[in-house]
């Protein structure tokens, strides 16, 4: 995930190199930003993506290991404590942007239905399942990130995304009944 | 809603599905094997083939875990981005204020623990809206961020490769913008007043360079780089006048260089133009000119000038007009 020019970059920007910084940020923002709008919903998600560089920009100058992971633990740490001072209203889906940018799309009937189906879904799970299914499969971290991120145990991943996924699968299904 | 997770004294999961025969662990095994096989880009249809009595359970979950890998992403807004800039720009105004500050790795905790938050370093404690209101505003005032915003989407579909790869581009080309807001959040991020008029010369060089490619490859003369060369360079000026004396005169003396060197590339530029195009390129050398004469202590008769001088004398020497020959 990590690739070798991240990690040029990555040691440019701990030096507080502008140039990296600004280059950070325009690669891994609208990541963090599609995180927070699956973890948060569309209504918190530009503040907490901006809150995140901001963490990261202060506590770069100490990072070691795997520059993403760290990246998506920050993240990972500021929806905690958004659900902390929200007691996160689980929010609709993410919605009417995704309806209007996927007006053009190839079939955007069905393609807005399915993504709006899946995210509606999401929104039944626990807050552990539903970081364990942006991570994995939505964002396309590895096992071994996953660890770094969550502080789980391989065992505990691979348990943890299979009952999410089961539980997404079962949702789904009643919804289409 | 997902059941309660259930385990076994050794630690395995007690979880077992009505479909299937094999224990939950070796189910999950073998889903994340097929998961990882996927994206390798291999056939998992080939694992549960050796797993029969499993593929009924795992097939639909691949199939789920697939579409959501090609779930749409959403494009970040306009106000996303403003409010992205207006962060970094407070932030990077209190650096300014205060020491380089080290700070620990961001700690793993559950997400419903809260005696935690009283360790945290106070840097993370820092409430995430109240704000000088002038950054923001600053940045809210900033027009055109629609293109920023799309140049991110790209990049939110292409990766850091194509941030890598903007640093030759050229306006027209998709990667152009994704330049453009890289820049944006380098001077953003840049902290002291000396290296952001720096900053400011090295993109009116920038954009220089980027006008004499655009003629190279056939574009004829594109005003608007020209335009926006000059009023970086003239807010570098700008800028030097705000600064100590020293720092002042360091950046004064590259400014100079700066812009002999610009006269002399638009001086080739010229020579290469056809006539039309001259007329289009001869307004931004007289200016050019004006600049550095003002600049410039040794060049010219007049007494060397402040830079807010100079500045002044360059934006009355910018062409009005912006027209494409």
């Amino acid at each position: 995930m990590v690739t070798s020019e991240t990690a040029a970059l990555v040691e440019k920007a701990r030096l507080r190199d502008p140039e990296a910084l600004g280059a950070l940020c325009s690669s891994f923002y609208p990541k963090i930003l599609r995180y927070m709008q699956y973890r948060v919903g569309q209504r918190f998600a530009d503040d907490l993506a901006a809150e995140v560089f901001l963490k990261a920009i202060r506590g770069i100058g100490g990072q070691t290991g795997n520059f993403v992971a760290w990246l998506y633990r920050i993240a990972s740490n500021v929806v905690a404590d958004h659900a902390r001072s929200q007691k996160m209203r689980r929010e609709g889906p993410i919605s009417d942007a995704l309806t209007e940018r996927l007006a053009g799309g190839a079939d955007p009937a069905r393609e807005v239905g399915r993504a709006l189906d899946i995210q509606k879904a999401m929104g039944h799970l626990t807050d552990e399942q539903r970081e364990m299914v942006t991570l994995k499969f939505i964002e396309g971290l590895s096992n071994a990130e996953l660890a770094e991120i969550t502080g789980r145990t391989a065992d505990a991943i691979r348990h943890l995304q299979f009952r999410a996924m089961s539980s997404l699968r079962r949702i789904l299904g009643g919804e289409e009944k | 809603m997902p059941n309660a997770e259930r385990r076994m004294p050794n630690g395995e999961s007690a979880f077992r599905t009505p479909h299937s025969a094999l224990p939950a662990a070796d189910l999950e095994r073998l889903f994340d094997r097929c998961t990882e096989e996927a994206r390798g880009g291999r056939d998992p249809e080939a694992i549960l083939s050796e797993h029969p009595e499993a593929a009924e359970e795992i097939r639909p979950l691949l199939s789920l875990a697939g579409e959501m890998a090609r779930l749409p992403a959403p494009q970040p807004s306009e106000a996303s981005l403003a409010k992205l800039f207006a962060h970094l720009a407070r932030e990077t105004a209190q650096q300014e204020l205060r020491p380089p500050k080290e700070t620990a790795q961001p700690e793993l905790r559950p997400p419903k623990e809260t005696a935690q938050r009283e360790l945290r370093p106070p840097a993370e404690q820092a409430p995430a809206s109240p704000s000088p209101a002038r950054p923001r505003k600053r940045f809210l005032r900033l027009r055109g961020l629609g293109w920023a915003a799309a140049a991110l989407f790209v990049v939110f579909l292409t990766g850091w490769s194509m941030v890598s790869a903007s640093a030759s581009a050229l306006p027209g080309d998709w990667l152009y913008p994704i330049k453009r807001v890289t820049e944006r959040a380098t001077y953003i991020l840049t902290v002291g007043p000396d290296h952001r008029a720096e900053l400011r010369i090295r993109f009116a060089d920038q954009r220089l360079e980027e006008a004499v490619r655009v003629h190279r490859q056939g574009g004829g003369i594109d005003t608007r780089l020209l335009r926006a060369m000059l009023g970086e360079a003239i807010q570098a000026l700008e800028a030097a006048d705000r600064l100590p004396e020293t720092s002042r005169n360091l950046l004064m003396e590259r400014a100079a260089c700066s812009c002999q060197l610009r006269c002399r590339m638009l001086g080739a530029l010229l020579r290469k133009a056809s006539a039309e195009e001259r007329k289009a390129i001869q307004p931004f050398i007289d200016c050019c000119d004006a600049g550095c004469r003002c600049v410039d202590d040794e060049c010219g008769d007049e007494p060397a000038m402040s830079p807010a001088e100079a500045a002044a004398r360059m934006r009355e020497a910018l062409p009005r007009t912006a027209t494409q020959p």
